[in-house]
């Protein structure tokens, strides 16, 4: 294993995905992830990438916190102006900013486990941030409000996390 | 404390949380270790199994970090954010409400402006609130009164009584749908299910929208 550059770790999961491939099938239901690799792939900065693919949902990582910010803002737009009944892309993200330790192409360690359970607190088409990535990132350059939640406990993580719903302004 | 409204974070590991908003000027906590910075915010550390009780006047602005333990805030709040990994929520009046909870019912009476509510499965019910954004992973979502709404869920019935002209969204993976409008509205409506029955009893016009879209399970809408 060796150290990873701080970054930006971001968790996607689409919601009701579940649901969907029980009723749809799963040829309707790659249709929807194929769709949803199209967007992502096409929206990523030079210096971002797709970690891992974990279901339905995506593992990001940046290597700037504005653009990850923007980009997933972006996404979730994306995502919005597509959705519907045969393309429920309905996603919910969580970004941190850490220090994961390398393990070939992929990112392990607590930041890791801790964005995806960032990403479990959010809804539908939200986009929910850490502190961390709130301070590492210079927000005064991106139209967004922050909408703080206080302090949340987040499953294997014994203090409470601050964490915010972050929107377009 | 001093000033007006004032602010309250509330975090506990388990154990009830209960916040009382009456007319008084002074803050009173039974349980857990209280703080009050400089900008006037009290915070109370409910520690890893205490009770926490709170009084404050009415309107005040609280925030809840829960693990697990029920939430209750009775009375009538300002702003009000509530996380919490299991146990039920009860929420009273407030202007604006935001709850995630990954089990365990969400109950709001009144919210004034937007009412947030993120679950990943258990009941959600609201009285009245001026907006609604509801999303469910599994559970049912009920409201009683709303001016406009943005409901998601993958499964569990969605019921929803709304004000004439409100503007509604609901995407459902599985469950029924019943909107209730007032008699004599008359909204641009779209429903559509890709194997469910759909009916709208309201006279089509353009005071209001209402658009629902399902996979599956049947779409009622009435102006009754």
């Amino acid at each position: 294993m060796s150290a990873q550059p701080p970054g930006a770790l971001v968790f996607t999961d689409i919601v009701g995905f579940t649901q969907f491939t029980e009723q749809q099938g799963d040829e309707r239901a790659l249709a929807v992830l194929d769709r949803q690799d199209a967007i992502v792939r096409a929206h990523l900065p030079t210096d971002a990438r797709v970690v891992k693919e974990l279901g339905d949902g995506l593992f990001l990582w940046f290597a700037d916190p504005c653009a990850a910010v923007t980009t997933c803002l972006t996404l979730q737009e994306q995502f919005a102006a597509e959705a519907g009944r045969d393309l429920p892309l309905w996603v919910r993200m969580g970004v941190h900013w850490g220090s994961p330790r390398r393990r070939g192409d992929d990112l392990i360690g607590h930041d890791v486990n801790l964005t995806a359970r960032i990403a479990a607190i959010a809804g539908a088409g939200e986009l929910v941030v850490s502190q961390m990535l709130v301070e590492a990132a210079d927000l005064r350059a991106v139209d967004v409000d922050l909408h703080e939640l206080g302090p949340v406990f987040v499953r294997g993580v014994a203090a409470p996390v601050p964490l915010y719903r972050l929107v377009r302004t | 404390m001093s000033g007006d409204p004032q602010r309250i974070m509330v975090s506990s590991r388990s154990g009830r949380v209960h916040v009382v908003a009456r007319p008084r000027h002074d803050v009173v906590v039974r349980g857990g270790d209280s703080t009050t910075d400089a900008a006037g915010v009290l915070t109370v550390d409910g520690g890893p199994s205490d009770r926490v009780e709170i009084e404050c006047p009415e309107g005040t602005h609280v925030t809840v970090g829960a693990s697990s333990g029920r939430v209750v805030l009775d009375g009538s709040f300002g702003d009000v954010r509530v996380t919490t990994s299991s146990g039920r929520v009860e929420i009273g009046r407030a202007v604006s409400v935001d709850v995630r909870s990954a089990s365990g019912a969400v109950v709001v009476d009144d919210c004034a402006g937007e009412c947030r509510v993120v679950a990943t499965s258990g009941r959600i019910e609201v009285g009245r609130a001026g907006s609604l954004v509801a999303d469910n992973g599994s559970g049912r979502v009920v409201a009683g009164r709303v001016g406009g709404a943005v409901v998601h869920t993958g499964s569990g019935r969605i019921r929803i009584g709304a004000d004439a002209s409100s503007s509604l969204t609901v995407r459902s993976v599985s469950g029924a749908v019943e909107v209730d409008l007032p008699v004599g509205s008359t909204p641009a409506v779209h429903v559509v299910s890709t194997s469910g029955r759909t009916r709208s009893e309201c006279a089509p016009g353009t005071d209001g929208a209402v658009d629902i879209e399902t996979v599956t399970g049947r779409i009622d809408v009435r102006c009754r």
